[in-house]
């Protein structure tokens, strides 16, 4: 049987995060002995699932597409730190690429056509959480083609930004000036999407800072993108 | 804080001490009893069911490992020892180092993570499409609001009750509604508790 009062409170609390860590530590303790803590939280951890596909229904009424182009996007506020071409063309994803099936890499692709930009292929690179001796030192390394491309980078996010609701996102290059801020959500898979004109780009390091939109939990990932081969 | 019924440590008297002896099906025992209750610690700390079930598994080889080899002094402490042998597995999985030097070509992946990523697609659709159907039962658009403010957005009941000009009673029956919908489906599809949770006794 299922309970409910006190013990759910309990699991929902721990699943919305809202313990401290000591508070945690007890309870993971606890719930290893507690058959009904376990119904608790499986039951809470079920209904935050159900609220991310809510949450992605949203997101994908509104539309998050054109949004250096139309200034906005939704609901949702852009701030503009470069002058952009034309060409500039960023889109927020809501699967994962590696996850992402025919008929929405065709989506993509359609999403692209339609702001008549010539693109060569989609290239999309899984970039995962990895801590190396040195900070400096890309996470990822990019080859760039010769050919406009559609850049698709899915961002494994660490689990603090995995759950939150919306993070504020900037691209800043070596010198720390912001290429492009935008806000996302994260997804269910806990990753997140989004993708460049690779033509929108210049060779070099950058900086990409993710941070929760209510926390101040920060992760930064550096990207390295070297000119085509010869 | 009090102690709640049915503690699994109960079920398992001497089972520390059995382990120690060489005894398998005290070992097959303590993850039939522990892993439940581990994978969701690991659900939570990584929000990836596939991942959990990853780190499940490296949990109870160190965990039996070290029970083998008689590093657990105070037998009483068994929990307390699962539950940080999870957390710092976990801590280890996203401190591991990896890269990918990426060229149009292909990827080369210098340190491959051992998930199926076809796997994960297939499941990730799966289960979307299974919450999306749970989703529809919760036909009162508040009800689903209520959901993902309090659940994804980090919004307090009191706010989220004010602002909706609800009654925390009415705010509590929602979710204990929600839940009990959950629920049903789960038990009518046990795909979805295995995509969800992951089985219980495949650790």
């Amino acid at each position: 049987m299922r309970e409910t009062g006190e013990i759910s409170q309990r699991a929902d609390s721990y699943v919305r995060g809202k313990l401290d860590k000591s508070a945690i530590d007890a309870f993971e303790i606890e719930l290893l002995e507690s058959l009904q803590l376990q119904d608790a939280v499986e039951d809470a951890l079920g209904l935050q699932q159900l609220a991310k596909v809510e949450q992605k229904r949203i997101d994908s009424k509104n539309t998050v597409l054109p949004f250096f182009f139309s200034g906005h996007s939704g609901e949702r506020p852009v701030v503009l730190q470069w002058s952009l071409a034309a060409s500039v063309l960023m889109a927020t994803v809501t699967s994962t690429l590696l996850w992402r099936s025919e008929s929405e890499n065709s989506g993509l692709q359609s999403q692209v056509a339609a702001f008549n930009q010539p693109v060569g292929r989609l290239i999309s690179v899984p970039m995962d959480i990895m801590r190396t001796m040195d900070s400096r030192s890309p996470d990822v390394v990019i080859r760039m083609p010769a050919q406009a491309s559609i850049l698709a980078l899915d961002v494994e996010l660490d689990p603090a930004l995995a759950s939150a609701a919306s993070l504020m996102l900037s691209l800043s290059n070596a010198s720390g000036e912001q290429v492009f801020s935008w806000q996302a959500s994260p997804g269910l898979n806990g990753r997140l999407d989004f993708a460049f004109m690779s033509t929108t780009l210049t060779y070099g390091k950058f900086w990409l800072t993710m941070r929760a939109a209510n926390s101040d939990v920060v992760d930064e990932r550096l990207l390295e993108l070297l000119p085509p081969e010869h | 804080m009090p102690k709640l019924a049915d503690p699994t440590s109960e079920k398992l008297p001497g089972v520390v001490e059995r382990i120690e002896q060489g005894d398998s099906s005290a070992e097959a025992e303590l993850i039939e009893l522990y892993a439940r209750g581990v994978r969701l610690m690991l659900i939570k700390r990584t929000g990836d069911p596939h991942l959990a079930k990853d780190l499940c598994q490296d949990t109870f080889i160190v965990i039996l490992r070290k029970l083998r080899a008689q590093e657990l002094r105070q037998h009483d402490s068994l929990a307390a020892f699962i539950s940080q042998t999870a957390v710092n597995i976990c801590i280890q999985h996203f401190r591991k180092e990896k890269r990918y030097v990426y060229t149009p070509d292909g990827i080369i992946d210098l340190n491959l993570a051992h998930i199926d990523e076809q796997d994960k697609k297939v499941d990730f659709e799966t289960t979307r499409l299974h919450l999306e159907s749970v989703l529809d039962q919760l036909a009162v658009s508040r009800d689903r609001e209520i959901l993902r403010r309090f659940y994804l957005s980090d919004e307090d009941k009191d706010v989220i009750c004010r602002e909706l000009g609800l009654s925390l009673i009415h705010f509590d029956r929602v979710l204990y509604r929600a839940k009990q919908r959950m629920r049903e489906l789960i038990d009518q599809q046990e795909g979805l508790k295995a995509l969800l949770f992951g089985g219980l006794l495949d650790a």
